[in-house]
């Protein structure tokens, strides 16, 4: 089944779409806010969806918020930050039941639209910034998920692994910018900057799943009517450059097993090709990472291959035991180059089309997957249903396989280790 | 083959299912949902890490075997006699996987096609044991190195240790894969004996949901699966007092901010009693600590919790206990505080109009329970596997009142009968 989709302009930097298949028993609408980074907005960037999603002028506290939402059938409204390429993206959700399975009649949709509104044009304000008291348990929260950021091994090893892959580029960053950052912003700073943020900001808007929602998009399209002659307009596709040598950096700390990050970059981008190497590199129980380097040699419990689409870049990451790291290692890359040598077979090519159009196809059954595969397509220029997708991916050839795996280049090496 | 096809509808929601107990032992549940590409099938055993004591009417005496079988098991089935079973679905396309937990291990996949050859390689490949003490040594290896992984996960270690101040012997103490010591006294015959045990179709449910129809299950089910004499299994577990073992259980790990996990220790049962007492529990955790109550935005005002702040029940065979996990700059003040507040709620009441508005959150829950296929092949298969039916939440949800809350909470959350797990950031 497929669902439909339509995308307008408003105008002003401002575009709204609707996806919506009866199948589904409810609706999220999303809003997302894309400018360039700034490393010296990072901290109020990185504050605002939450601030925003916590509160408003109507419902200025956390506790009358939150009961407007049980009340909604339990909708929630919920704030995030996601950097893509060169953008910083501020989004905002909010999930709720369609009408037809409310009692008695309800109509949550227009309500969810008002309260959204209300959200992002009248937040909670006092003394010229944002309410101090919601203000500061949202910094209080981000303080603290920055020190969590520890807890979990493997993504901590990849975003520190960024510092190095991505050197001198934005993704190198932290999306919050420094603790320090985060620890000194102001309720009134953070109010400016979202201020300039509803002024330069590219407004992507999107109601999705189960339909009935057009007097709620007439609320949100009022909202944001606006007569704007510029907007941000940043690059999704923002490849990172291949380094001379490739780097190696080793942190230690207190950890039962290492975890290692390796970057690789191709000298040419193709992402369908890119999609099946990964595939067939790392990306699925019968590649060749998972049957010779944790079957075959039991180095590892944990290695798979990521492509990172808007970077150009692959990374394989893994968890691995300290006397292992220099094989494990080796392998990895030996098998990446057995591919380029042309050790890989037709067999294996059409098992990564078929588990990916697999993965493509279902994404039509979550709203949340559907309507991310069709902002990227529309940030990347190409707005393809998945089945059109899987058609075009099914013309990836061996030797396009082959052809890109040659290309790629070691950039970084991080191991985390004790 | 000789069976009916029952067809189960929910009057409220309408929602339907297919329920055929299949003449080789199987019950078979399947929800056909219309516009739906994704099919999601899970093959389940309850069989779980709880489950190390056990006999069929063939044995003389109970057996209790080495911690981390199940899950042994689980990984050891991959692998056939000629292949691997990630190269069966390689050919299908579907996306093949497995878990463990307490109580059951299922084997599942997901398509979008290829349905009836992906069915054929699960029903296949999980009645064909095929062990080797080569091949078990290799998987100690993989194994051990997953546990490690496990010992490197904060969230883990305040989880299972909450456990062990809360259980003084119940297996569920015990981490899911077991210890690498327990592994290592895994060999090819235990193997064996715990797969003919309870890898009989009797004591296993297959479960199915999203783009299938159920005449195409049953012909592959009928082509497949060999029937089973039902053994008498029965499971036992030890003696287990209804008070916790220790108040308090500390440890360091490299973290942030300390983690925290409280546990309220009440009677374990089964069925329909069991999802009511979940409720009651859900609703009383809500209405107490919920994020619409004073004492959560005064807690989190004075930096003592933070959004990462949860509650959840976990149940199974022998074991009920409620959870309040998260962050904390003083756990044990947040303790002290939430002691507080329940005796506040049993002297003053709980909020009433806001326990109306709560079920109707949650009769939302119950509908999006049913907007994918995973959750609704999981809802099946969860509630065969604790002897309920899949639709009795949405009917105990309906029917359950402010005064089965109220009345319920001196048992569900009764602070002299529970038990702190903390996690410190390293010296």
């Amino acid at each position: 089944m497929r669902s439909s989709y339509d995308r307008r302009d408003l105008g002003g930097g401002v575009y709204l779409s609707q996806i919506s298949d009866p199948k589904f028993k409810t609706n999220t609408v999303f809003i997302r806010f894309m400018i360039e980074y700034s490393e010296k907005d990072a901290a109020a960037l990185a504050l605002i969806p939450a601030v925003l999603t916590s509160c408003s002028a109507e419902y200025p506290t956390g506790t009358e918020f939150n009961k407007k939402l049980n009340a909604l059938y339990g909708t929630t409204v919920s704030g995030a930050v996601n950097q893509m390429g060169d953008i910083y993206e501020l989004k905002i959700s909010a999930d709720f039941l369609a009408d037809r399975y409310a009692l008695g009649g309800d109509r949550i949709s227009d309500d969810v639209s008002k309260l959204l509104v209300g959200c992002i044009f009248n937040p909670a304000v006092e003394n010229g910034g944002f309410a101090e008291d919601e203000f500061e348990m949202r910094r209080k929260d981000l303080l603290d998920a920055i020190d969590a950021e520890i807890n979990d091994k493997i993504s901590y090893a990849m975003s520190l692994s960024f510092e190095t892959v991505y050197r001198g580029e934005s993704r190198a960053c932290k999306y919050y910018g420094s603790r320090e950052a985060v620890e000194k912003v102001t309720p009134a700073e953070a109010y400016e900057v979202y201020k300039r943020v509803l002024k330069k900001a590219k407004v992507e808007i999107s109601f999705c799943g189960h339909g009935g929602f057009d007097d709620a998009i007439k609320v949100l399209e009022e909202a944001f009517k606006t007569d704007r002659q510029s907007w941000s307009t940043p690059s999704f596709l923002s490849y990172s450059p291949i380094k001379p040598e490739p780097e190696y950096v080793t942190k230690h700390m207190s950890v039962a097993q290492a975890n290692l990050v390796m970057a690789f970059k191709p000298e040419k981008h193709d992402l369908r090709t890119a999609q099946v190497l990964s595939c067939v590199y790392g990306g699925a129980p019968f590649s060749k990472l998972f049957a010779n380097v944790r079957e075959k040699m039991s180095l590892c419990y944990f290695c798979q291959s990521i492509y990172s689409e808007t970077k150009g870049t692959m990374f394989v990451v893994s968890a691995v035991e300290f006397d292992n790291i220099e094989k494990a290692k080796n392998e990895i890359i030996r098998q990446l180059s057995l591919i380029a040598d042309g050790e890989v077979t037709e067999d294996e090519l059409t098992s990564a089309k078929l588990i990916l159009a697999n993965s493509y196809r279902s994404r039509e059954d979550k709203i949340s997957l559907i309507e991310d595969w069709y902002a990227c397509g529309n940030l990347r220029g190409e707005v393809l249903t998945p089945e059109e997708y899987i058609e075009k991916l099914s013309e990836v050839t061996r030797e396009d396989v082959i052809d890109l795996a040659k290309s790629f280049k070691l950039d970084t090496v991080y191991i985390q280790r004790d | 083959m000789n069976y009916e096809k029952q067809l189960i509808v929910n009057e409220r929601t309408g929602e339907k299912y297919y329920y055929i107990k299949h003449p080789t032992g199987l019950s078979i549940y399947v929800m056909e949902m219309e516009g739906y590409n994704t099919a999601f099938a899970l093959f389940g055993t309850k069989y779980g890490s709880v489950n190390t004591t056990f006999k069929t009417k063939n044995d003389a005496d109970f057996v209790t075997v080495p911690e981390g079988i199940a899950h042994f098991l689980e990984h050891k089935l991959f692998e056939n006699e000629d292949c691997d079973v990630f190269e069966l679905y390689a050919k299908t396309g579907a996306s093949g996987n497995a878990y463990t937990s307490f109580g059951r291990t299922a084997y599942l996949f997901s398509c979008t096609e290829n349905f009836p050859e992906s069915l054929s390689i699960l029903l296949d490949f999980v009645q064909k044991p095929y062990f080797t003490q080569e091949t078990v040594d290799k998987e100690q290896g993989i194994i051990a190195q997953e546990i490690k992984m496990g010992e490197d996960n904060p969230y883990v270690a305040v989880f299972f240790n909450l456990l062990k101040a809360v259980y003084h012997s119940h297996p569920v103490r015990i981490g899911i894969a077991g210890t690498v010591d327990s592994i290592a006294k895994i060999n090819a015959d235990l193997l064996y004996r715990c797969y003919y045990t309870f890898y009989n179709l009797n004591n296993m449910v297959l479960s199915i949901a999203g783009n299938c129809r159920v005449d195409d299950v049953l012909e592959v089910a009928d082509r497949l699966l060999k029937p089973c004499e039902d053994v008498g299994l029965e499971c036992v577990f030890p003696n287990e007092p209804d008070t916790v073992v220790q108040s308090e259980y500390k440890c360091s790990m490299p973290v942030g901010v300390p983690l925290f996990a409280i546990g309220f220790k009440a009677k374990p049962c089964i069925g329909a009693e069991m999802i009511k007492k979940e409720f009651e529990s859900a609703f009383l955790m809500d209405l107490i600590f919920g994020s619409t109550t004073k004492f959560y935005q005064d807690c989190l005002r004075a930096g003592l919790i933070n959004s990462s702040f949860e509650s959840e029940t976990l149940d199974g065979d022998g074991y009920f206990v409620n959870l309040l996990e998260g962050e904390s700059n003083d756990p044990e003040k947040f303790r002290a505080m939430v002691n507080e507040e329940i005796a506040r709620v049993k002297r003053e009441g709980l909020d009433r109009s806001e326990f109306e508005s709560l079920k109707k959150s949650r009769y939302a829950s119950a509908i999006r329970s049913f907007g994918s296929a995973e959750s609704c092949a999981s809802l099946m298969l969860n509630a065969h596997m604790t002897q309920s039916k899949p639709f009795d939440s949405i009917e105990i949800l309906a029917s359950i009142t402010y005064e089965d809350v109220a009345g319920a909470l001196d048992e569900l959350l009764n602070a002299e009968n529970s038990s702190i797990s903390i996690v410190e950031p390293l010296k």
